[in-house]
């Protein structure tokens, strides 16, 4: 910046203007004023900056006082009775602009994705319980053909039987026969000794 | 009174008062701040751009920007220093946007005063019976806001908060983010530029 490196003047150092404008601002503290006091008395050059220092800022007050029309007021507290109204449909907007972000920064895509995959996931998990109680079922029927399979295998004969009198029939049938073996049997080994 | 949990000192000044009435929805309050600084702002953006019509929407603008603020508004300086640091950034922004389009015309920089001279002015100035000391006087001011126009932004600013608002180097500092000593620094160097302008103006005057 061209002002800043700007030479001020022969007279003074920086640390020589910074004091003595801090001075004529009354916001140096009183030792170092009382100082730079002593310097002014002694000083007639450094008097004579601090002067047209002083008569050049003086200068400022030169410039026009500018105030606000009369309407200014009333078209300010109208703007903000505005913006106190539009409030509601400006968080409305902003939610609109939030969903725009998202979907700009691609993070509307990825939470549909994501949604997507845990809904596959769900079905999954799903198919894979249902087929595992069919699979129980099914090892249950064998366990019962298991249990019954000798009666299974003569199911058949078992069929052909009319009633429970034949059976019954046959049962003494049997009984008699094998006492008759028995009986025989006995013979048999008695004669052989 | 409105009173926030925590005390402290800024709850003295009476537009923190204001401003804290118009948190709580008063907005009898935020009309009261208006009437109290809008001059002031308006004062000061004119300052800085030359035009006053850019002046006043800046100074509204700021207004505006305070009442957005309202919700989360912490007494943490005095009103007019928070309220001053608002302008001044607003202020950056507009310079910098103008000094990129180029948009500040002479036109603008002959300033209002011809708009708001009066008729009986304008007829002085062209039948040339304006006063010496009126013209004396014009020709001042046009030297002394060319000066002004002189300085970097920064100086300008600085300038501008402690000629016209009285501000102390602390609260420049407040207002423009900056230490005190860089306050120091940059007043000089303004006031030393504007000795450098001006000083020759004030010979011929004086002869």
């Amino acid at each position: 910046m061209a002002n800043d490196t700007k030479e001020s003047t022969d007279t003074e150092s920086d640390g020589q203007l910074v004091d003595l404008v801090s001075y004529l601002d009354g916001e140096l503290p009183d030792d170092e004023a009382e100082s730079v006091e002593r310097q002014l008395t002694s000083d007639s050059v450094l008097r004579s900056d601090a002067d047209i220092l002083s008569r050049t800022w003086a200068m400022l007050d030169s410039l026009d006082e500018v105030s606000g029309s009369r309407q200014f007021t009333q078209s300010t507290l109208q703007v903000v009775s505005q913006e106190a109204k539009s409030q509601p449909v400006t968080r409305q907007v902003r939610s609109f602009r939030l969903l725009k972000l998202l979907a700009k920064h691609h993070v509307l895509p990825l939470f549909l994705l994501g949604a997507l995959c845990a809904a596959t996931g769900l079905w999954v998990v799903q198919s894979a319980n249902d087929r595992r109680s069919a699979k129980s079922e099914e090892l249950a029927a064998d366990q019962i053909v298991l249990q019954d399979f000798d009666m299974l295998q003569n199911l058949e004969l078992y069929q052909r039987v009319p009633d429970a009198d034949v059976l019954k029939g046959l049962k003494l049938k049997t009984e008699q026969g094998s006492a008759e073996r028995s009986t025989v049997q006995d013979v048999t080994e008695k004669e052989s000794q | 009174m409105v009173s926030q949990s925590l005390p402290n000192q800024y709850l003295a000044d009476p537009d923190v008062q204001l401003m804290l009435q118009v948190t709580s929805g008063d907005n009898g309050a935020f009309e009261k701040l208006v009437e109290r600084y809008q001059d002031r702002l308006i004062g000061f953006f004119f300052h800085l751009v030359r035009d006053r019509i850019a002046a006043e929407d800046m100074a509204q603008e700021v207004f505006l920007r305070v009442f957005r603020a309202r919700e989360r508004y912490v007494a943490t300086a005095r009103f007019s220093t928070w309220l001053f640091r608002i302008a001044h950034n607003l202020g950056s922004n507009q310079r910098r946007g103008l000094a990129r389009r180029k948009e500040v015309s002479l036109a603008a920089s002959a300033g209002p005063q011809n708009e708001n001279r009066s008729d009986e002015q304008n007829l002085a100035e062209k039948s040339a019976l304006m006063p010496t000391r009126q013209l004396d006087s014009k020709e001042t001011q046009d030297i002394v806001r060319n000066a002004l126009d002189g300085l970097n932004e920064r100086q300008k600013m600085a300038v501008l908060l402690h000629k016209f608002e009285g501000m102390s180097y602390e609260d420049i500092g407040d207002v423009m983010d900056l230490k005190v000593v860089a306050v120091k620094s940059l007043l000089s160097r303004a006031r030393g530029n504007l000795r450098d302008t001006l000083q020759q103006h004030l010979m011929d005057q004086g002869e």
